[in-house]
């Protein structure tokens, strides 16, 4: 029996979860109460309360929701987030599958354990962080589920259903030819193209001429995509692409006891092996494509080499260099290649935004209130998407930390280069979609030109913000476990309670405009132009103090002690 | 050149490096030597600015790293023992990057040469991401080369090289050094230290044990033996540091029982 299960799942690596796991959270530990970071640790700890008591508030007092609606989100989530997962492994430049770490690459890879125990190790760890949200999805859901346990069993199946679509969707992409995965790319996009646009038009169609009362454009067409996608749900292909989905959310949101939960239990288990036999499977084939791929590449490589014969060609005695700018200039250029190297994942996840932000341009309004709309929708899609797509900053540069600290330039200079193109990136999103707007004639040209210059503050100030929390307490990009996930969680209640505070501040000045504007008995044209001019300072003024934060963090970094390990 | 007075360095509660003197003039090749974690790394790293240090005084060529980091930044250059490249750019773009930010004029030939020097014209236009670790390594050191330092500081240079390599780079700090330049060396390739260095800092837990030259290294805890063969900078380094190696020897003695 024990060497059965052996053969399964080697003992090593069971002893190396375990204690990858003690040490992260002994790591976590030590990180939290180190006394160079004193003052971010009561700041954590504080967040930490707020969030909880925001959550158990919400889960306790929060009526519940309707079942039939949630039996439609539920798996209709699922499926969005399978297929974004789908979109992305398309469109990773170097997709490795399974996801090993360095560590995980040198040590265990090359360690006498079969394919089979690896997989099977991987699938393990996979397991756990679905224990972990599922856990996580019965708390908030507290109030909508009849019996918990059922609850977190079918969510527990059905995000480990989830990972390992993403698993097999990666291992299918990876075992193509190139010019296969082109056309694996091709149908894939034009697939989420087509479905993207059939939802907007069918939204566009069916937008209502008479607007309900209280209600503005955007969201009545916010309204109607839902009901467009809901809509779609319903067609043959949408039910048979939720039919897996939904036997999952069956079982978490079970109305009684019996024989018909025995039932999906028993199927959406038998899913679960299923897709667990199919990542197998896929793996040996990928094992024998990857060998073809190999001799291929083998083959073009020797003709290649064959042609080659002269080892001094190109040489570069008139070599030019990026204009210095005291180190600002070969910073921000080498970031820009980067940008030319990643473009494709660029466009990718810039696409998205600016097809959001473009949304209100499909009604008719007055063009100034259409600029307000714009604007304020591509600022909250530049504080709540950009920072996450737009990485080319210290965040990207955590493991070369030393490298910039050998450099002959004031830490001013490497911050500001540092900074300069996510935020370029960022005033280039925001001026297509202004463009978009002024070409389609929604919106005044030199409106929008001055609406950029007006944002710029805006985002400097984002990306500042973002490096900043980044610097307080650094972390290696693509992890996943507790850390993160407490990391991204007080993140977002830090910035949810800095959005409430800058409302309340922006609710404060217009307030106090008005009444100032008031006394002097100006026109309603120059309190605008007073309240706009106040934000607009207050802006600069917080994004400066950002920059002088970062750069102070950034001198006051030791590598040697800051930065956590790669694996 | 290079000036290190009374240098501290301290881990949370460990202590790396306490109260550590030394100076390198130009033309001098110091082996910086040590068993793991005796603070060559962490010396070096502090040298050129990287990390902070706790205390003492730390200079290139009359510039203080805490008072005028960036006047030792432009005179210094550091080799770290695994390369952080920029793995998007590719070796003639690292190249570029180098001259632009350490503001080499006309650098166009000096690329040729140390390209065809570290026998990377093949791979000029490849990425980073795509060398090897020894081109990585001849790379790092190419980059380092260009801007023509005061002070070069190496760690474990050798890590990954080949043969030709290895020969090549102890050719070029022989050279540099004859230049002017002040160089340190930290490896535990004893031949190697004993091949090119002309000095010698034998490190232990942070601590001197020993500086001078390797002559005197000799006198002092060589077999004094003129005839051995054994009389070896091997042997001085075992015998700097035998105390060490006799607690340690203490224990693995009682760990077993003898």
């Amino acid at each position: 029996m024990q060497f059965a299960l052996e053969k399964q799942i080697h003992p090593a690596t069971l002893t190396l979860l375990r204690s990858q796991s003690k040490a992260k959270f002994a790591r976590m530990v030590k990180s939290f109460l180190s006394p160079r970071r004193r003052w971010l640790a009561i700041l954590a700890t504080v967040l930490g309360v707020v969030w909880l008591s925001q959550l158990i508030i919400g889960a306790i007092f929060r009526p519940a929701a309707d079942p039939q609606n949630l039996m439609v989100w539920i798996p209709l989530t699922m499926l969005i987030y399978s297929s974004w997962h789908l979109v992305k492994t398309v469109a990773k430049k170097d997709l490795v599958p399974f996801d090993w770490t360095p560590a995980e690459n040198e040590l265990l890879r090359t360690a006498p354990v079969t394919q089979k125990q690896l997989i099977n190790y991987r699938l393990t760890t996979i397991a756990c962080a679905g224990l972990i949200k599922a856990s996580c999805f019965c708390l908030v859901m507290i109030q909508d589920l009849n019996f918990l346990l059922a609850g977190f069993v079918g969510m527990f199946l059905g995000l480990v259903f989830v990972d390992l679509l993403r698993i097999s969707g990666e291992l299918f992409y990876d075992a193509l030819t190139k010019v296969h995965q082109r056309i694996a790319k091709a149908i894939v996009f034009s697939t989420g193209i087509a479905t993207v646009g059939i939802v907007f038009a069918q939204a566009y169609l069916s937008f209502p001429t008479v607007l309900p009362d209280n209600t503005t454009e955007p969201i009545v067409f916010l309204h109607e995509l839902i009901k467009a996608v809901i809509g779609l749900t319903s067609t043959p292909a949408g039910e048979t692409l939720l039919a897996p989905f939904k036997i999952f959310a069956s079982v978490a949101l079970t109305q009684t006891l019996g024989v018909s939960l025995f039932g999906q239990l028993v199927l959406a288990t038998a899913l679960v092996l299923v897709s667990g036999h199919i990542v197998f499977g896929l793996d040996k084939w990928r094992q024998i494509q990857i060998v073809k791929k190999e001799k291929s590449t083998f083959e073009k490589a020797v003709l290649i080499s064959s042609q080659q014969t002269d080892v001094r060609t190109g040489l570069a005695t008139k070599l030019r260099t990026p204009i210095r700018m005291a180190g600002y200039g070969p910073l921000v250029w080498r970031q820009l290649l980067s940008v030319l190297n990643y473009k494709s994942t660029l466009i990718v996840s810039l696409g998205i935004p600016i097809v959001l932000c473009c949304l209100p341009l499909l009604q008719t309004a007055p063009q100034f209130r259409m600029l307000a709309i714009i604007v304020s929708l591509l600022i909250f899609y530049s504080f709540l998407l950009l920072p996450a797509a737009l990485m080319l900053d210290y965040r990207r540069d955590i493991n070369r930390m030393f490298v910039f600290k050998s450099f002959p330039a004031r830490s001013l200079t490497i911050t500001l280069a540092q900074l300069t193109t996510p935020v370029l990136l960022c005033t280039i999103f925001q001026a297509s979609v202004l463009l978009i707007a002024t070409i389609t004639g929604k919106v005044v040209g030199w409106h929008a030109m001055i609406a950029i210059v007006l944002i710029i503050p805006i985002n400097v100030l984002i990306f500042a913000s973002e490096n900043l929390i980044f610097l307080l307490s650094p972390y290696q990009r693509n992890k996943e476990g507790v850390d993160v996930f407490l990391r991204t969680i007080l993140t977002f209640t830090a910035k949810g309670i800095a959005f409430f505070a800058a409302l309340i501040a922006v609710g404060f000045w217009a307030t106090t405009c008005g009444w100032i504007g008031t006394k002097l008995g100006l026109g309603v044209a120059t309190k605008s132009v007073v309240f706009g001019s106040g934000i607009w300072i207050a802006t600069a003024a917080l994004a400066i103090i950002c920059i002088i934060f970062v750069d102070r963090l950034f001198q006051n970094l030791d590598p040697s002690q800051d930065i956590p390990a790669e694996s | 050149m290079i000036s290190v007075k009374r240098f501290c360095k301290a881990y949370d509660e460990s202590v790396a490096v306490k109260k550590l003197s030394f100076e390198v003039s130009p033309g001098q090749i110091v082996g910086l030597v040590g068993r793991n974690g005796a603070g060559k790394t962490t010396t070096l790293k502090a040298l050129c600015g990287i990390i902070p240090a706790s205390g003492g005084e730390l200079a290139v060529d009359g510039f203080s790293i805490q008072n005028q980091p960036i006047e030792v930044k432009k005179r210094t250059a550091y080799v770290p023992d695994d390369p952080k490249l920029f793995e998007d750019l590719t070796v003639q773009q690292h190249l570029q990057f180098q001259a632009s930010m350490y503001g080499v004029d006309s650098p166009g030939s000096k690329v040729d040469e140390l390209l065809l020097m570290f026998e990377l014209q093949n791979k000029r236009h490849t990425p980073a991401s795509a060398l090897s670790r020894g081109m990585r390594q001849k790379l790092a050191i190419s980059c380092a080369y260009l801007q023509n330092p005061k002070a070069l500081l190496l760690d474990e240079p050798m890590t990954g090289l080949d043969p030709q390599g290895i020969r090549v780079l102890k050719e070029s700090i022989v050279e540099k050094a004859q230049e002017g330049a002040a160089i340190m060396i930290s490896s535990h390739l004893l031949a190697m230290v004993e091949d090119i260095c002309t000095h010698v800092l034998v490190l232990n837990l942070g601590k001197c044990k020993f500086w001078g030259t390797l002559d005197e290294l000799s006198k002092k805890f060589g077999t004094n033996d003129e005839s051995s063969d054994n009389n070896s900078l091997e042997d001085a380094f075992f015998n700097a540091l035998s105390d060490v190696q006799d607690v340690v020897n203490d224990e693995i003695n009682k760990l077993s029982g003898v």
